[in-house]
């Protein structure tokens, strides 16, 4: 009886070893991996050099994990299992309550003094310009009461403090706002983006703050685009069992006119938003197309009030509120826009920039040393 | 025989230190070596379909270079021009894509070292900007290859960068 017993754990570990290995070599490779978002490894070439320098080996090493029989489902059980054993933690992002996810923040002094210094620099080169800065916390420090216990992300109101105090020009606080706000669907569970909502918001602070006079809440009819958005903290976190976020617009009741056009992929249109990306997996993308190098837009407002705004992509979804103010808008992405910003502020006749950056980007970001030319 | 022994001691050890013994510098100059690796981009993007003539005279349309001994430049913070007797970043002028070169002559051997440092420091940075959107950008910055040879390095973001390497490998036999 034993025999048998020990027979049968033998013919299931072979016939388990064999079969996995079987359907990794017949199964064919993938791509692209949807739910990590990411490009997967594909076979390396082999030549001799490769292989002597270790290269081949540890290639095809990252080759083996990535294209694993299965592999979803695999992550997904580790996943599971870690979360099960109370693992609150994954890639950086925190399983908050009530389905946040945060991701952790961990200050870089260096980075963020020497950011610092090229805002001050640009606003010394431009003194007769008028600059503003918004910097926007993010959701790990207004949703501080959804982190899980033994959390410790660096304090953001800190930086926001150090911020302010150390920059030229006029600084634009959206913390208290948003803190007192945070009841309503301001961020994205499950990406690092603010939900147009939290944009708002911070719209009218920043009109508050500048002169403006912002256009109030029910002048905008909501419409809710799409429930199946899954962002990046998802993606880093790999847990199936998180549920989807909403995306919410807000449509001017009143009458607008846009000519956009973006200049990297020389396209035009009329829309400050591209609906197709809500079939994609990044559906934020539908604000302003996501992320380029230089986009214009110009509206049928003829105050000839014309403003740059330097930013990451918080940005996308505030940019459509201020549409409304301006006669031109030149939007530049420091990360991808090499060209000298001064000529470009001069031809342009501009009289106003922003600076709109989030807390995570503007402490990690190193391309607004593009300023210092 | 002792006598032989030791002749043929003294025969190896000379053998050996000449073995040590370093080959003549090289001295190839960075924007030569640049200059290979954009002839290098241009065949690639000929494939890609990109008209001959916009690739005439060595130009390579949406990427721009950057003279790193230069006063201002934006990479002046990162890579210390104390440490650098020539210097060029091959990059993208306003198109939303990862790929960056940078090749580097140390002023002598000691700052290599530094250099290897910065040059690790930009990857984090290409890491930051990328690792949240296009995917396939960012795994040109994964499979980035950073190396040295002597007083030069390289750093390579792109499609194939083991080709950029073999280009720069050759220009300093």
């Amino acid at each position: 009886m034993e025999k048998l017993a020990n027979k049968m754990i033998v013919i299931v570990f072979i016939v388990f070893i064999f079969t996995i290995n079987i359907f990794n070599i017949l199964m064919p490779d993938k791509e692209f991996s949807e739910s990590e978002n990411r490009v997967l490894s594909q076979f390396p070439k082999f030549s001799i050099e490769k292989l002597t320098s270790g290269k081949f080996t540890s290639k095809f090493e990252t080759y083996i994990t990535d294209q694993f029989i299965f592999k979803d489902f695999w992550v997904g059980l580790k996943s599971d299992i870690e979360r099960f054993s109370l693992k609150n933690e994954n890639n950086g992002i925190y399983f908050g309550k009530d389905g946040y996810l945060l991701e952790d923040f961990t200050k870089s002094d260096e980075v963020l003094a020497n950011n610092i210094k090229s805002i001050n620099y640009f606003n010394k080169k431009l003194p007769d310009l008028t600059t503003y800065f918004l910097l926007a916390p993010n959701s790990v420090k207004i949703y501080e009461d959804k982190l899980p216990m033994f959390s410790k992300p660096y304090d953001q109101l800190k930086i926001i403090d150090r911020v302010k105090n150390n920059l030229n020009g006029k600084f634009i606080d959206v913390y208290d706002i948003l803190k007192r706000k945070k009841d309503e669907y301001i961020y994205f569970k499950t990406d690092h983006h603010w939900t147009m909502r939290g944009a708002y918001y911070s719209y009218r602070e920043f009109c508050k703050n500048i002169g403006l006079n912002p256009f109030d809440f029910n002048k905008f009819d909501k419409e809710i685009v799409s429930n199946s958005f899954y962002g990046t903290f998802y993606s880093k976190a790999n847990n199936k069992h998180i549920s989807a976020d909403k995306i919410e617009i807000f449509k001017p009741k009143f009458k607008t006119s846009y000519k956009v056009h973006y200049l990297d992929e020389d396209k035009y249109t009329n829309t400050l938003y591209e609906f197709n990306h809500l079939d994609k997996k990044d559906k934020y993308s539908i604000f302003l197309d996501g992320n380029h190098s230089l986009i214009t837009i110009k509206t049928d407002i003829k105050n000839n009030k014309k403003l740059v705004v330097f930013k990451d992509s918080y940005s996308h979804s505030f940019i459509p509120f201020l549409a409304n103010h301006y006669e031109e808008i030149h939007v530049i992405d420091l990360r991808y826009y090499k060209l000298n910003i001064y000529d470009y502020i001069k031809e342009n006749n501009i009289d106003e920039a922003l600076f709109l950056y989030n807390v995570s980007t503007f402490s990690s970001d190193e391309n607004l040393s593009w300023l210092r030319i | 025989m002792k006598k032989i022994l030791s002749l043929i001691l003294i025969v190896t050890t000379v053998f050996s230190f000449v073995g040590c013994s370093k080959k003549a510098d090289v001295n190839v100059k960075t924007k030569d070596i640049l200059d290979d690796i954009k002839g290098e981009i241009a065949k690639d993007m000929k494939d890609k379909g990109v008209k001959e003539e916009s690739l005439k005279d060595g130009k390579l349309p949406g990427f721009m270079d950057i003279d790193l001994t230069k006063e201002k430049n934006p990479f002046a913070e990162i890579l210390n021009k104390e440490d650098i007797k020539e210097g060029y970043v091959l990059q993208q002028m306003m198109n939303v894509k990862s790929d960056l070169i940078i090749v580097l002559k140390a002023k002598d051997e000691s700052k290599v070292k530094n250099l290897k440092a910065s040059l690790e420091k930009i990857k984090k940075g290409q890491v930051n900007t990328w690792e949240k959107y296009l995917p396939d950008q960012y795994k040109k910055v994964q499979n980035n290859i950073i190396k040295t040879n002597g007083k030069y390095l390289v750093y390579i973001t792109y499609d194939k960068p083991e080709k950029i390497e073999e280009i720069f490998n050759n220009a300093l036999k």
